[in-house]
């Protein structure tokens, strides 16, 4: 498929530690983002979603394997990015209070991608500045405010319309909303699926919270210990969701409702702590807390398959049915 | 001592902080009651007053915040003036609390073992129990837990245990030193949903074997659908609706409740609701009537003036809204 | 927009004034600062600030036609006082004007470049002028020099800036990882923006308290080396080489020594209550 905005090929991305071990934050993982699209990657604390956005948007270079953007490779040796590339490709971080400057104005902390990427007169920079405000729905006013004098919602809007300056094809949401109540995640998040209405953007969306991913997502990606477990459009996904992982992920949700309770997969006790990444489990990472684990899981990582249209599943109970087919790859 | 059916009950609280000469009325008329061997939720957003309420029923306000009104009864006596030592007693032995975030539940540089051998020391002053009996108590609790190895756990320090087995420790400690009330607010929220969905079974499971009453203090609606059986909805300092939990769930009246319950994104998909227009009033000078009425899409004059009271609507469900009244 | 401004002066007012001294040592600083600006002018004998000599009036006690006194050469001390002032605020003032800079540059470079060679390199320099005990430095630099009022400047623009570097760069360091910086280098930002735009306005509360609190030691720092013979040369008056041409006739004739004396404590004093309440509305720690 030709508009595949980003694809990832095999990224490994490992921290050496000062006592001479490594941390494989990202083990091998391969992905597409498809343009127009928001893919969801989630998983819990340790399984790599975080190093995978900020190797894409360059905070790191990766260990090994590709990161190719429009087809060039971004992560490959001593490439270093355009400015072009920089501004194409934008990040919107977690935490409100650390986005923005709190000694700037809304007005100076948004010039800042403008004065690097598009520079123009005062007067056109203040129109400019005041209709990206206007896009993420706030009122033009807010320019001159402190971040301290708005809240925490209104905070991550800012930084969604600074990303917006530099006109996007790619945005990197680092749990946007993870910090804010419900009521005001629901304001962000709508402004999110407008803007990529209007403005065909691609969503790498980073998060731990499925219920959200249902909403948002067009497909979803699980993660566990810098390993993909499954990768699937999310109807299918929640419909039909194979990874013991990712059923146990969906069955810990609590839930507010009966519709929801009653989609859950059949309960399943989660067990276990999520081991260090310093030394993964052997085989496939999850073993040590399935409740399927069988011999071969012990030993020998499981590939990625695809079981469906567009369903792929790193598990070893899936593998024979799909011989042949799927990606070989390692996942 | 008389057998009552509240554990605790929290009549008519009003508190007020002063910050730089500027009174804001944080809790207003807050009342709900835990009955003894079952769980509370007090559902609420940021700055609701969740946490001003906790504190308030451990009498641990700052030195700021001021009682206005009210009174808090444990066992039918006022924990708002209880003498010096029957409010340590209370503390020690009546209501413990966990936190968000373990780790700064538990003093880094003392073992567990230690920690234990304190909190237990004065819990069971009155029984003169020897070290090696208040250890067995505490390897008990860690059992209860389902720590498996309590006597790793107790040799070891907190920073070598991971955070849901902090978070098991600090319940321990309130179930070894013979608690009668867990406070718990937003236990899990800092751990992954694993782990929380560990932490709370754990907490309902007590709970349904009668060891303990919880007042489970939370933002998210689905940690207290899954633990509690009573819940209070809290907003800007009132309580604004309450009963029981899935009746409430499956048929909220207050418009605050309604419009969280479709702000909240959910399994089942459908999109999310545009949010809550606003932000919550400015607690030194609140709306004079319904403090929700600024954002509410029903408002009225009436919503504006005055403040509305208590509706029963059947099965211990009740609502304060003017809204509520017309029709069913 | 205007209202709000408003209302942060008069937050800042509040917060300020909340100790209460600091108003005095606002009170002490604008009058040094007056004193100083209008000198030539209040002074009852502004040509006594050279090298006078008035035999009939020698050595007389404080009265009323002078009334700090007069030293041997019959020169009104309390003229003699008040222009040098202005050495001593010029002083203090073209120090921190050189340090600060360098010194802010020096350190938020060094912490925005923590663990690199140009962090190790920059503060080893900085902890070397650290380790070395401030006044005995300057007292080298000053004798190495001709001894005269603007290598004693020098002197002490040597000694003073290291303090800064390693302010800035304790701030530099912690606010590096924060999200806005990390989003100005993913977009592409210069280096200077990083330094000045973002790095300035978040170091500018700690700086400001602190030159705030280095005035007074700043001009305390020139009269020592004047006092040794470092700094202003007389017949030109300077704090320190007023109190050293006293202290030889003290006890007897005290006006000599006390009277400068005392002025150099107060407007330590000064700098210090005004720079708790600066340091109070931006909530920095005292020094």
């Amino acid at each position: 498929m030709d508009n595949v905005i980003l694809e990832i090929k095999d990224l490994k991305k490992y921290f050496p530690l000062a006592n001479g071990k490594t941390v494989k934050a990202v083990d091998g993982v391969s992905m597409k983002l498809f343009k127009g699209e928001t893919l969801g990657l989630v998983g819990e604390s340790g399984c790599g979603k975080s190093t995978i956005a900020y190797t894409v948007v360059g905070m790191y270079g990766a260990t090994d394997g590709e990161v190719l953007y429009k087809g060039t490779n971004l992560a490959a040796k001593g490439y270093k990015r355009t400015l072009e590339q920089k501004g194409e490709i934008q990040i919107v971080f977690q935490d409100p209070g650390s986005s923005l400057n709190s000694r700037r104005t809304i007005e100076k902390s948004m010039e800042v991608p403008l004065d690097i990427h598009d520079k123009m007169p005062k007067e056109k920079k203040q129109e400019r500045i005041e209709s990206l405000l206007e896009m993420v729905g706030l009122p033009k006013e807010y320019k001159n405010k402190m971040p301290r004098n708005i809240g925490g919602g209104e905070r991550q809007l800012v930084s969604v319309a600074r990303a917006l300056a530099t006109n996007p094809e790619l945005i990197i949401l680092d749990e946007p909303t993870s910090a804010l109540d419900v009521s005001v995640q629901a304001k962000v998040i709508n402004t999110l699926i407008d803007l990529q209405k209007q403005l065909e953007i691609s969503y790498l969306f980073i998060t731990h919270d499925l219920s959200l991913m249902r909403n948002v997502a067009t497909r979803v990606a699980i993660l566990y210990l810098g390993r993909l477990c499954e990768l699937a459009p999310t109807a299918e996904f929640f419909r039909a969701p194979l990874h013991p992982y990712t059923q146990m992920l969906l069955s810990s949700i609590p839930v507010a409702t009966e519709e929801e309770e009653a989609i859950k997969p059949e309960q399943i006790i989660s067990q276990g702590e999520i081991p260090s990444p310093v030394n993964a489990p052997k085989g496939c990472t999850f073993h040590t807390r399935c409740k399927d684990c069988m011999e071969i899981c012990k030993t020998k990582p499981p590939v990625m398959v695809e079981v469906g249209p567009e369903h792929f599943v790193c598990c070893h109970k899936y593998a024979e049915k799909s011989e042949g087919q799927g990606r070989p790859e390692e996942c | 001592m008389e057998e009552r059916a509240n554990i605790l009950e929290v009549k008519d609280l009003s508190v007020s902080y002063t910050v730089a000469n500027v009174k804001t009325h944080v809790l207003e008329k807050v009342s709900f009651s835990v009955e003894k061997g079952k769980s509370v939720g007090i559902v609420g957003e940021s700055g609701c007053g969740k946490t001003t309420t906790m504190r308030t029923i451990l009498n641990v306000l700052p030195s700021n915040g001021t009682i206005e009104s009210g009174e808090i009864l444990y066992n039918g006596e006022n924990v708002l003036e209880m003498p010096k030592n029957k409010l340590q007693e209370y503390r020690q032995r009546g209501a413990g609390m966990i936190f968000q975030d373990p780790s700064s539940a538990l003093n880094p540089v003392i073992s567990i073992r230690n920690q234990f051998l304190e909190a237990l020391k004065y819990a069971h002053k009155d029984k003169k129990l020897t070290k090696a009996q208040l250890l067995e108590k505490a390897a008990d609790a860690l059992t209860a837990v389902s720590l498996a190895d309590p006597d790793r756990i107790l040799n070891s320090y907190p920073f070598q245990l991971s955070g849901g087995m902090r978070q098991r420790v600090c319940i321990a400690m309130t179930l070894a030193a013979e608690r009668n009330i867990l406070l718990a607010d937003e236990p899990g929220t800092a751990l992954d949903v694993t782990i929380q969905d560990q932490i709370l079974r754990l907490i309902k499971e007590l709970v349904d074997k009668g060891e303990l009453s919880v007042i489970m203090v939370t933002h998210s609606l689905g940690v207290i659908r899954q633990v509690t059986t009573k819940v209070n909805i809290m907003y800007a300092g009132t309580i604004v609706e309450g009963g029981d939990t899935g009746e409430v769930f499956e048929n909220p009246l207050h418009p605050y409740t309604q419009a969280l319950m479709d702000c909240l994104p959910k399994l089942t998909g459908n999109g999310i609701a545009k949010g809550i227009p606003g932000r919550i009033p400015d607690y030194s000078n609140p709306p004079k009537g319904c403090r929700f009425a600024p954002r509410c899409p029903y408002a009225t004059e009436r919503c504006a003036n005055e403040t509305p009271q208590r509706l029963e609507k059947g099965n211990g469900h009740w609502v304060a809204c003017f809204k509520a009244e017309e029709g069913k | 927009m205007r209202a709000e401004q408003k209302e942060t002066m008069i937050k800042n007012w509040y917060k300020f004034s909340a100790g209460g001294v600091s108003v005095l040592g606002l009170a002490i600083v604008l009058l040094i600062i007056l004193l100083a600006v209008f000198a030539p002018v209040i002074a009852p004998y502004p040509e006594d600030a050279g090298a006078v000599v008035k035999f009939s009036e020698s050595s007389l006690a404080p009265s009323m036609q002078h009334l700090m006194g007069t030293d041997t050469m019959g020169r009104d001390v309390f003229s003699r006082l008040l222009i040098s002032l202005r050495s001593s605020l010029l002083m203090g003032i073209l120090v921190l004007a050189i340090a600060v800079p360098v010194g802010f540059v020096v350190g938020v470079l060094a912490g925005y470049f923590k663990d690199t060679w140009i962090e190790t390199v920059l503060m080893r320099i900085v902890d070397i002028f650290l380790s070395v005990p401030a006044l005995v430095l300057a007292l080298a630099i000053a004798a190495i020099l001709e001894p005269n009022l603007k290598n004693s400047m020098i002197a002490i623009t040597i000694m003073w800036w290291p303090w800064y570097a390693r302010l800035s760069f304790g701030v530099a360091s912690s606010l590096r990882t924060e999200n806005y910086i990390v989003y100005a280098e993913l977009t592409g930002a210069k280096l200077s923006h990083i330094v000045f735009k973002e790095f300035l306005p978040n170091t500018f509360d700690q700086i400001l308290t602190k030159m705030t609190l280095d005035m007074g030691y700043v001009i305390c720092m020139g009269a020592t080396l004047s006092f040794v013979g470092l700094g202003e040369q007389p017949p030109t008056p300077a704090l320190g080489n007023m109190i050293n041409d006293g202290v030889k006739f003290l006890p007897d004739m005290w006006w000599l020594a006390i009277f400068p004396a005392v002025t150099i404590i107060i407007i330590v004093l000064g700098f210090n209550l005004l720079g708790d309440g600066v340091g109070n509305i931006f909530n920095v720690e005292g020094k």
